[in-house]
């Protein structure tokens, strides 16, 4: 049914519950600089303009007559040696067989709410938030928050992103099943679960036994989304060419599940075959040995940051590089890169990252034959970060990392999406995905104004009465006028970032940039070449000059018809007005970076 | 009344219905194709063959007399910083450590009024 047809949908009412003491988190009286649009005066107002603007994208998107309480702090909190706590927020309960909920199911309370109509828990809050603001002191202060709410972040862990993702798991994008044992809680699965499918084994997870769930756990892509309304939002956000690995002599036990780095060409874009060197970095980074022509595979990778052993490697002739993703689990996490250095060298060999499995597998098969012929490419015809039927790939993880594993999409997703294992350091805002797992949970979502005007062939929002625009009323776009799919491309052209402010959908190979449009509106076109922040340069020897244009360079192009694939559309970034940023990231601190110290 | 039609086609139908038939109850509970996937979310997915169980009573889970039950919280993943081994940090969602997993429920608790 089309949301808007009958009228105002009520957008979701959030509201932030300020439960620090006085002096401390978002009572904080230090005083700050605007930044980024935010207008906040002391770190504590600019801590809670934070959350409010959280509160905003998702009130705003969701569709409650019930009022979402989040209590919330962000007081300093403990720290350890090997982690660092940013924040965490969850839903404080679920319900089961609620009016309006489907029976025997777990839904999250502020999703049971919206579903009754009625607010079921009275006056206890839907969410749970723990913000850590003592993030500068517990890193040594090499890892600040960043309060703008642009996404423009830099190096800094940008706060609004982090918030976003966690209160996505609280309004329900989480499952309270443990999937380490496969247990249903208190003999029921949740709405959740109810979408996840196994697409290895054929069977949907309602149909499994626990043993059978916990396996499923560990079956690392094949675990996929397999609700209806991401599966017509994916070839709207994720960009085509999924990376693959093949090698010869085939070595026994190899998974071959790859994930590409934040730096250097897609697969897509510039395939390459090589015989595998182990590299080997010497201080104080330095690659010993013949790489020529060679495909490199690090690491250990303790004495230089991995976009500087690359280009080294590229420079000593490789055509390409593996590192080994040191979190250990299968599939590999990506190699990450602060923004800042981003486009050191440039990088303009292929690089990605593989599993501690996967690198013991390929190290000794080298030692063994000697010569081993492996080939980096990609799927052309399938979307990075998705099954071959159009299935979103869930984090699936051998070993199970506990309740990330399956409460994330995999972060093999290209362009990075908001509720993936790894927060990127150039955050994406993007909500479009997780609204629309909400569809498939049950959960209604407003686009645009939340009305169906006349002439509309969707809820607009902003674009009110411009006809034939071809959109759904779920806020996806009709794959004939969505503008998404460039062409091949080759040579130059096409704009990386799209213009309308809206996200452009992935082109076909070749194509895409992620491309950040100037004027406070990005455009997001995946599977192709990067670029960096609002400059818009691109890797590659390419690059888009204020995210508009883009020239292609050896390996970086942009189909024709990328532009900003959902501009005329109605995609609830209309709705949201959330800038999208592009680049999936991880951030390494680098510890030679002097960094000015700044309140967490 | 006899039935009206060439007496041929009876048989012919049930030899091209019957493996339809079969194809379609033994379709496997993968959805279809993305270009056919409907507009809107169904308002319950699709149940599973199995009998819904009902809630198992635990000490997470309050049933309520209308029939309904409440699952308590529950600690989930933790947005973190984990140092790698060369020092350097990695924004990840993760599980906590113990000590920070007992922090959080700590906090939590407290929250709550002790509960």
């Amino acid at each position: 049914m089309a949301l808007g047809a009958a009228g105002a949908a009520r957008a979701a009412t959030i509201t932030i519950k300020n439960v620090d003491n006085p002096g401390e988190g978002f009572n904080d009286p230090t005083p700050a600089t605007p930044v980024g649009g935010n207008s906040g005066t002391t770190i504590g107002e600019q801590r809670m303009n934070v959350f409010k603007k959280v509160a905003q994208l998702w009130g705003d998107a969701l569709v409650s007559a019930v009022p979402i309480v989040a209590n919330a702090s962000f007081a300093p909190l403990t720290c350890s040696t090997n982690q660092i706590m940013l924040g965490q927020a969850a839903y404080t309960t679920s319900r089961s067989d609620a009016p309006g909920s489907p029976p025997h199911v777990w839904v999250p309370i502020a999703l049971a709410n919206a579903l009754a109509g009625t607010d079921l828990n009275g006056s206890e809050e839907e969410i749970d938030a723990m913000f850590n603001g003592g993030l500068s002191d517990c890193s040594m202060n090499l890892q600040n928050w960043y309060y703008g709410l642009d996404g423009q972040a830099g190096d800094d862990v940008d706060l609004l992103a982090v918030v976003l993702h966690e209160f996505g798991h609280g309004l329900g994008f989480a499952s309270v099943l443990d999937p380490s044992n496969g247990q249903a809680q208190s003999g029921l699965l949740d709405a959740f679960v109810r979408n996840v499918y196994d697409n290895g084994t054929n069977k949907a997870w309602t149909d499994m036994t626990d043993a059978e769930r916990a396996t499923s756990a560990k079956n690392a892509r094949h675990l996929v989304w397999s609700g209806p309304n991401v599966m017509r939002q994916m070839p709207q956000v994720l960009g085509l060419g999924s990376p693959t690995i093949s090698v010869t002599p085939a070595p026994s036990g190899l998974a071959g599940h790859l994930t590409e780095s934040e730096f250097g060409p897609y697969l897509a874009m510039k395939p390459v075959s090589g015989i595998l060197k182990v590299g080997k970095v010497v201080a104080p980074c330095t690659i010993s040995g013949s790489v020529t022509n060679a495909i490199v595979l690090f690491a250990d990778m303790n004495l230089c940051p991995p976009v500087q052993a690359a280009f080294l490697a590229q420079k000593a002739g490789a055509v390409g590089a593996m590192f080994e993703d040191p979190v250990g689990a299968d599939p590999p996490y990506a190699v990450s890169v602060l923004p800042s250095i981003q486009n050191y060298g440039p990088v303009t060999i292929p690089t990605v990252s593989v599993s501690s499995h996967d690198l013991q597998v390929l190290s000794s098969a080298a030692g063994t034959s000697g010569s081993l012929m492996v080939t980096l490419d990609a799927v052309a015809d399938q979307r990075v970060g998705a099954d071959t039927m159009g299935r979103t790939d869930l984090f699936a993880s051998n070993p199970v990392l506990g309740a990330s594993t399956l409460s994330h999409w995999d972060p093999l997703a290209r362009p990075d999406l908001l509720m993936e294992p790894q927060i990127a350091s150039k955050a994406t805002h993007d909500q479009r995905m997780e609204l629309a797992a909400f569809r498939d949970m049950g959960w209604k979502t407003v686009c645009g104004n939340g009305t169906m005007d006349s002439g509309e062939q969707c809820d607009l929002g902003d674009q009110n009465g411009v006809a034939g625009s071809g959109c759904y009323a779920d806020c996806t776009t009709a794959p004939t006028t969505s503008g998404s799919g460039g062409a091949l491309g080759t040579g130059s052209g096409g704009s990386g970032g799209g213009s309308g402010g809206n996200p452009g959908s992935g082109g076909m190979l070749g194509s895409g940039g992620l491309g950040d449009a100037s004027g406070g509106t990005t455009g997001l076109g995946t599977g192709g070449a990067r670029s960096g922040g609002a400059s818009g340069q691109a890797t590659g020897g390419s690059s888009a000059s204020g995210g508009t244009s883009g020239s292609g360079g050896a390996v970086a192009s942009t189909g024709p018809n990328e532009t900003g694939g959902d501009s005329k559309g109605c995609s609830c970034e209309t709705a949201t007005g959330a800038p999208t940023q592009g680049l999936s990231l991880l951030f390494f601190a680098s510890l030679f970076m002097l960094r000015r110290r700044r309140p967490g | 009344m006899a039935m009206a039609g060439p007496r041929w086609l009876l048989p012919l139908l049930l030899i091209l219905g019957l493996p339809l038939a079969t194809c379609v109850s033994e379709r496997p509970s993968a959805p279809a194709e993305p270009t056919s996937v409907a507009a809107s979310a169904p308002e319950a997915p699709p149940a599973s063959p199995v009998a819904p169980p009902a809630v198992i009573p635990g000490p997470n889970v309050t049933l309520l007399p209308d029939g309904s039950a409440i699952l308590g919280p529950r600690v989930g993943d933790v947005a973190m910083l984990r140092r790698m081994p060369d020092g350097t940090f990695k924004r990840v969602c993760g599980p906590p450590e113990a000590d920070m997993r007992d922090m959080i429920e700590a906090k939590m608790r407290a929250r709550r009024g002790g509960q």
